[in-house]
């Protein structure tokens, strides 16, 4: 990755500010999971498009986690890649995107998403037709929230995918840990079910989110638990559940935006 | 029906990309297929969901799945999969389904499945196709698989070919070959008598409605893309119009019901799959909604 330190923490709130406000004044969008993803796709996105993609590699995101959608246009539109799908994001008009993912929105998007579920067995298809074909040059990422490791489809996936581990896909779980119950963690599945393809990733780490981008691109099978509990340095107030869905009044952008960490990767 | 589809998709593997999917069913029928082609056919086992999805990544890839399993298997539990996968990503894929209605009647209600066509409809899967005969099935599938359509194929065990049960004259169409169709209007009888066997697969061809004056016994099947019912613009002329609605009901009589009050004499609702012992007046209700003189036991 050819940010600094310094760079990238300043794309990533920049782009922080632009999903709040962005929610706020469409009155739509998954908040929590749109900047949890953000910090997760600004990296990979900035890698593959200065550094992979002329080399003639291609990548297909299946963003499973469909409801992050402001955060994967916000990312577009911050890195110059797209902006139409973050700037007609829900409002209602005839270029109007909706909010959830839709493949409409960039080529690099393969599946649209929004249901739960889908998007791994998808990601599963996908990457055993690539290599069927003997196709090498191309990348599945399939991103999917700690939430959607409840899905029984992902479990489904899993128990084939446990005997493919030659197939370029990579799979991150974007764990800001959303879920608050005392009978399912997600760290434990994680651990208990993937374990030979495991990586654990701190996205609040400069040297692991470089670490990540390299993953991507590495052919094979891969599952990147991104541990993201960091919350941008929100208040604790803004760290409730439910921030997976609710849109802030404009006093809350005023405090969220002033609250964000200004040192995102310390 | 099922054996015999299953050996033709087999034929296909030469010249089209396929994979075939299968719900942990059909696995000795397949036997061939997983002897030459093993890398192109998954028993993908007892996970109907997930083995949509992957059916819509492989399709976006550039192959054709085949998918197959029992008819509530594979729509009662996968229809947002076939909603969200195949139809709104536009993944073409062959849903192959065996089982139909209550075929599977002696096995109890949760191997039942007569509302897979209304479900199906209803998410917007283009060609659905439901062959009476070995012949219609085989056709339907040769079909889907060079035309590379996001198709059902709803095949049954019970074989009743209304053509020979109600003495009518039999036309498969297909998609650009209307010569059999005008020859059928040119040699009919011209009689009062219109009797129509519906099932949406039919490939309607916009010259029927230039080539019909007065008919004899028509059977087609309808795509869901066409409308069938411009054709019909002499329904008064007929003195009878006899409907053999072969499966659950509902949405083609919503779909037909403009139509009733132009009919002088009787109309007829016949549900042609008799094979069920359930004992439901659901089917009852929904046709007494739409002036049914009679239903007749074949």
């Amino acid at each position: 990755m050819n940010l600094s330190k310094s760079q990238l923490e300043d794309l990533l709130l920049l782009n922080a500010k632009s999903i709040i406000r962005k929610c706020n004044s469409v009155k739509a969008g998954h908040i929590g999971g749109s900047l949890s993803l953000s910090l997760i796709a600004l990296p990979i996105l900035h890698h593959y498009y200065t550094e992979v993609e002329p080399s003639n590699v291609q990548l297909k995101l299946i963003l499973s986690k469909g409801h992050a959608s402001l955060g994967l246009y916000s990312v577009l539109n911050q890195l110059s890649i797209a902006s139409a799908p973050f700037e007609n994001y829900c409002n209602l008009t005839e270029n109007s995107y909706h909010g959830h993912t839709c493949k409409s929105a960039h080529n690099i998007i393969s599946h649209s998403t929004g249901s739960l579920g889908h998007g791994l067995p998808y990601s599963f298809g996908l990457a055993l037709a690539n290599s069927l074909k003997s196709i090498s040059n191309i990348y599945v990422l399939c991103i999917i929230g700690d939430g959607e490791l409840q899905e029984g489809t992902f479990y489904e996936t899993m128990l084939h995918l446990a005997s493919y581990p030659w197939l370029n896909l990579t799979i991150i779980v974007d764990n800001n840990y959303s879920i608050k119950t005392r009978t399912l963690s997600s760290d434990l599945i994680l651990e208990r079910l993937c374990e030979p393809y495991m990586h654990i990733i701190n996205p609040s780490s400069y040297s692991d989110l470089i670490k990540l981008c390299n993953f991507v691109f590495t052919p094979g099978l891969k599952i990147l638990n991104c541990k993201n509990n960091g919350y941008f340095g929100l208040h604790p107030d803004f760290q409730q559940t439910r921030w997976h869905a609710s849109v802030p009044t404009d006093d809350e952008v005023n405090i969220m935006i002033s609250s964000l960490s200004t040192s995102l990767l310390p | 029906m099922r054996d015999n589809v299953l050996d033709l998709v087999h034929k296909h593997y030469a010249t089209h990309p396929l994979f075939t999917l299968l719900g942990d069913l059909g696995v000795y029928q397949c036997r061939d297929i997983f002897s030459y082609y093993p890398e192109r056919i998954l028993n993908f086992g007892i996970m109907e969901q997930s083995m949509v999805s992957v059916a819509a990544g492989l399709s976006n890839a550039g192959l054709y799945p085949v998918l197959y399993s029992i008819t509530p298997f594979i729509v009662d539990r996968c229809i947002e999969q076939i909603k969200v996968d195949l139809c709104y990503n536009n993944n073409p894929s062959l849903i192959v389904s065996a089982g139909a209605s209550y075929d599977y009647s002696k096995l109890g209600p949760t191997h039942f499945c007569c509302h897979d066509i209304s479900f199906l409809r209803s998410v917007g899967v283009p060609f659905i196709h439901i062959p009476y005969t070995i012949d219609q099935a085989l056709e339907a599938t040769s079909s889907a698989i060079q035309e590379r359509r996001l198709a059902y194929l709803r095949l049954s065990s019970s074989l009743i070919d209304p053509c020979t049960l109600f003495g009518v004259h039999t036309l498969i169409s297909t998609p650009g070959q209307d010569s059999s169709i005008s020859q059928f209007y040119r040699n009919s009888n011209k009689t009062h008598s219109l009797a129509i066997i519906f099932s949406p697969d039919s490939q309607y061809l916009p010259s029927f409605a230039s080539s019909v004056d007065r008919s004899d016994v028509l059977i087609f099947s309808m795509l869901t893309t066409y409308s069938p019912l411009d054709i019909f613009c002499n329904y008064a002329s007929y003195a009878e119009i006899h409907l053999y609605v072969p499966f659950d009901p509902a949405p083609v009589i919503d779909y037909l019901s403009p139509i009733f009050p132009l009919v002088k004499g009787s109309m007829t609702l016949h549900s042609i799959r008799h094979s069920y012992l359930d004992s439901s007046s659901t089917k009852e209700a929904l046709f007494s909604r739409f002036y049914y003189s009679q239903v007749l036991q074949p």
